[in-house]
C-alpha cells in the first residue's frame, strides 16, 4: 500500500492544520473498503487565529489514497482561493467553516462530526476542482448546504456492513435469551430502563429508529418474516441488516448505561 | 424563529433540541453566515454545560440537557471533559464500574 501523504497548512503562528486525514477512534472498526494508516492529526477546533499566512508544506501532488475523492495540494489551494483571494483570510475562513460544520454535525447527532465536516469540505473542493459553478454570495452558506447533504447520506448509510465472517464469533449478533428474574427491584429497574430507552429511541433518526424497532418486533417466525421484509425495504441483505441492528443495539446499550448512571 | 425571541433564548432552545426543524435550520444558516452569532452560540453552550454540572438548570432543562447531551457519544464527551475540568484537583465521584447487563430489558422490549 503506498505511503499516505498529508497536506499541511502552516501559518505564521506556527500552528499547522493537517487537512483531511480522517480521525479514527481506536474502537471503530475499519471500513471494509479501506484502512487509514499514519499518525492522527492534531485536534484543531479552537478559536481562530489572528495571523494567517498559510504555506503548503507538503509537496504531494498525488491525492490522498482513498476510495473516495481525496484532497490534493492543488485542490486545497483552489479551495482557499475560492474562499478568499487573500491567503490569510482564506485560512481564517477555512477554520471557521470547519468549526461550524463540526458544530452542525454535533447537534444533528452525528457520531463522527469531524469526519463529516471533512467530507463536506472534500465535496466542495471537488466541485471547485471540477469547475462547477457555485452561485452563492457567501461560501459558508454553500458549505452548509453540502453539509446537510452529507448528513442525509450519513443516515442513509448509517451502518456500513462488513462481512459477518469477519466478525469474531463472540460478536455475532444474536437475540438474547436471558430470562428476567421477576424480582420486584429488578422490575422497577427494568421499567426505568425502558423509560430511558424510549427517550433514546426518540432521539434516533427516523430511519434508524424504524430499523431497530422493526428488527425486534414480532415473535419467532413472524420476526423472521419481518426482518426479511425490513431488509428488502432498506435494500440490503438480511445479514447486513443483522449487523446494522446489532451495532445500533450495542450503541443504545452503551448510551442507556451512561444515562442510567447519570440520572 | 419568533421575531420577538432574543438570540439568547433561541440559542438555548437550539442547544436543548427544542426548536422545530425549520427554526433549527434557520439558526444553523444564520451561524454559518454570522461569525459573531456562532461564537455566541459556542459560548452559550459552554455556559449551559457549566450550569448543568453545577446543578443550576431547572428540572425541565435538566432533563432536556440529559436527553440531548448524554445520549450522544460526542456531546457526552464534551460534558465529561467539562466535568473533568470542573473537578480537577478534587476527588472524582465514584462511577459504577462497567455497564450493567441490559439484556433483560431488551428481551422484555422484544416481547412487547
Amino acid at each position: 500500500m503506498p505511503t499516505r501523504k498529508r497536506i499541511e497548512i502552516t501559518f505564521e503562528t506556527h500552528r499547522t492544520i493537517v487537512v483531511h486525514e480522517r480521525r479514527r477512534s481506536r474502537t471503530r472498526k475499519p471500513r471494509a473498503y479501506k484502512d487509514f494508516d499514519g499518525p492522527q492529526p492534531a485536534q484543531d477546533n479552537t478559536e481562530p487565529h489572528t495571523n494567517f499566512a498559510p504555506q503548503v508544506v507538503a509537496s504531494a501532488d498525488t491525492a490522498i489514497t482513498r476510495r473516495d475523492w481525496g484532497l490534493t495540494e492543488q485542490s486545497l489551494n483552489r479551495l482557499l482561493e475560492y474562499l478568499d483571494p487573500d491567503r490569510e483570510q482564506a485560512g481564517y475562513k477555512y477554520e471557521m467553516i470547519r468549526r461550524k460544520l463540526i458544530k452542525f454535525f454535533e447537534h444533528r447527532g452525528s457520531v463522527w462530526p469531524e469526519d463529516q465536516a471533512d467530507e463536506t469540505i472534500n465535496r466542495v473542493a471537488r466541485k471547485i476542482q471540477d469547475g462547477q459553478d457555485i452561485w452563492v454570495n457567501d461560501p459558508a452558506a454553500y458549505f452548509y448546504g453540502v453539509g446537510r447533504n452529507v448528513l442525509r447520506d450519513q443516515w442513509r448509510n448509517a451502518e456500513r456492513p462488513i462481512p459477518l465472517e469477519c466478525l469474531p464469533l463472540a460478536e455475532h449478533p444474536a437475540t438474547c435469551h436471558v430470562e428476567i428474574d421477576p424480582d420486584e427491584a429488578e422490575r422497577r429497574e427494568l421499567e426505568r430502563s425502558l423509560e430511558q430507552l424510549e427517550i433514546l429511541l426518540s432521539t434516533l433518526p427516523e430511519e434508524t429508529r424504524e430499523l431497530i424497532t422493526g428488527y425486534y418486533s414480532g415473535e419467532k417466525t413472524g420476526r423472521i418474516d419481518n426482518r426479511r421484509a425490513l431488509a428488502g425495504r432498506f435494500g440490503i441483505p438480511v445479514n447486513a441488516l443483522r449487523i446494522r441492528a446489532y451495532r445500533i443495539r450495542e450503541r443504545l446499550k452503551g448510551d442507556l448505561a451512561e444515562m442510567l448512571q447519570s440520572v | 424563529m419568533q421575531g420577538t425571541e432574543t438570540d439568547e433564548s433561541v440559542i438555548r432552545r437550539y442547544l436543548l433540541g427544542e426548536l422545530p426543524e425549520q427554526e433549527q435550520t434557520a439558526v444553523e444558516a444564520r451561524y454559518f453566515l454570522d461569525d459573531a452569532f456562532f461564537e455566541q452560540l459556542v459560548a452559550a453552550e459552554k455556559e449551559l454545560i457549566g450550569k448543568y454540572l453545577r446543578g443550576e438548570l431547572g428540572s425541565e432543562d435538566h432533563e432536556r440537557f440529559q436527553r440531548r447531551y448524554l445520549t450522544v457519544g460526542y456531546r457526552r464527551k464534551m460534558v465529561e471533559s467539562a466535568k473533568e475540568l470542573l473537578l480537577s484537583g478534587a476527588a472524582r465521584p465514584a462511577l459504577t464500574a462497567g455497564a450493567p447487563s441490559r439484556t433483560s430489558w431488551w428481551k422484555r422490549l422484544l416481547g412487547r
